[in-house]
């Protein structure tokens, strides 16, 4: 059974889901920390969005393979999405991010 | 007597001999003018007055996208700023300044289409003929500027944009019909070429901010601002209370603040109102390609002698300007 290839607007929506992820995340970590300095969500919430502002202007190559790093993008973004009213600590979120940005930029690199 | 009435007689007919044969034409042209509106003309200047109002409807909605790239541009400054990252949305600026720059051509060419639309009309209501030649021309090269930017060049052929100023600039008649027929084919032909481009829905994309992504980060400023103590979420809760005769006391904001699940509530409902912007910039841009391909058809009707309907043209007008009216609901970032 041949791996059917998701098309380019599928793959650019899970990485804006991705990016609105990263900023669900920092708003709340601002919410929860709002004294604190949050420079390294903030730079991890752009490289989310640069992620997905980069793909926007190319195409996405034929490689079926990225289908497996969309699932696991998708995974991780809903996994945060699903603690952002639990999840408090500055030092949680940049874990959480970081994985996230690491995801979403496998995923962007499918663009060429 | 006989003498006096022929003497009458024959001093009428000289006096109509007298008259120069060019003036005896130009009145009897004229006067064809005046009580023979072809049904072409008074179909061309209803189809003019449509398709510049349309026109202009569309380049205020290109416009109010363009201010909501503006406020962008400074939330993302705010929050680089607030963020001590003063490079942090550098890429999504450039992203952004693109957007603009296609907007911008947009712009140029619904005002080129506007005024061709103008210059139609005066030829089909007053057989003025002079503006036209100019502004086909302008409408040709910001069709194709405006492809360009967006790259999805198209090329209008020179010998479309010639041809109607010949036979002096106040024409009358059937020339005057068959040249508004052809202004209508000529603006018809650049029509369908850009209807062409903008129906690439990479175009969409690349002339409207209508990215969720890109519309958060002013969300995302004014909620910085909020739970900093500079805005107040009370007209949001004012809203939902008022059905019921309630309001906020003015511990509502502290309350809120320390509580998560209420302040993450009341961030989706900022959410949902940039969602809500996003959507109209989506319909803007839907209702402006369909104006555009609803003149393309009356164009053909004109051109084919049918009767031209307008109706469906001005609804999409007016769902235009309903979409330019859409403001952000109270209580998105109020100081008070």
């Amino acid at each position: 059974m041949s791996t059917v290839m998701p098309d380019s607007a599928s793959i650019l929506s899970s990485l804006a889901a991705a990016a609105d992820a990263a900023r669900q995340a920092y708003m709340a970590a601002l919410a929860a920390n709002p004294g604190q300095d949050l420079s390294a969500i903030y730079a991890q919430e752009m490289a989310a969005l640069n992620a997905w502002s980069s793909a926007t202007a190319k195409a996405l190559g034929a490689n079926p393979a990225v289908k497996t790093a969309q699932v696991a993008l998708d995974a991780a973004t809903n996994g945060i999405r699903g603690d952002l009213a639990t999840v408090k600590a500055v030092a949680t979120w940049v874990t959480r991010l970081d994985n996230l940005v690491q995801l979403a930029a496998k995923v962007a690199a499918y663009f060429v | 007597m006989g003498a006096d009435m022929g003497g009458q007689a024959t001093s009428r007919f000289n006096i109509g001999c007298a008259k120069p044969l060019p003036l005896l034409l130009a009145i009897a042209l004229l006067a064809s003018c005046a009580t023979v509106p072809t049904a072409k003309l008074t179909q061309g200047a209803a189809l003019a007055k449509a398709g510049g109002a349309a026109a202009s409807q569309m380049q205020q909605n290109v416009t109010i996208s363009g201010n909501a790239l503006e406020l962008f541009a400074k939330a993302a400054a705010f929050n680089d700023g607030f963020n001590a990252s003063p490079a942090g949305s550098t890429t999504l600026l450039a992203t952004v300044k693109v957007i603009q720059g296609n907007l911008v051509q947009y712009g140029n060419f619904l005002q080129s289409l506007s005024s061709a639309y103008s210059a139609m009309d005066d030829l089909a209501e007053y057989g003025a003929s002079t503006d036209l030649d100019p502004a086909i021309s302008n409408l040709a090269s910001d069709a194709e500027a405006f492809s360009k930017s967006v790259g999805k060049e198209i090329t209008i052929p020179a010998d479309l944009t010639k041809g109607l100023q010949e036979g002096g600039n106040l024409i009358v008649g059937s020339v005057q019909t068959e040249k508004v027929v052809k202004a209508s084919a000529q603006i018809e032909s650049i029509l369908e070429k850009v209807v062409a481009v903008l129906s690439d829905s990479t175009v969409r994309s690349a002339i409207t901010p209508i990215q969720p992504e890109l519309l958060g980060i002013e969300g995302q400023a004014a909620f910085t601002l909020y739970t900093q103590g500079v805005y107040t979420y009370r007209p949001i809760l004012d809203e939902f209370g008022a059905p019921f005769g309630l309001e906020s006391s003015s511990k509502a904001d502290d309350i809120v603040r320390s509580n998560n699940r209420v302040t993450a509530g009341l961030a989706a409902v900022v959410n949902q109102t940039v969602n809500s912007q996003i959507a109209s910039a989506k319909q803007a841009y839907d209702q402006g390609l369909a104006a555009l391909r609803a003149l393309e058809g009356q164009h053909k009707k004109l051109q084919a002698g049918e009767p031209i309907t307008l109706g469906n043209l001005s609804d999409i007008v007016l769902n235009l300007r309903t979409l330019a009216k859409v403001p952000a609901p109270p209580g998105t970032g109020v100081a008070k």
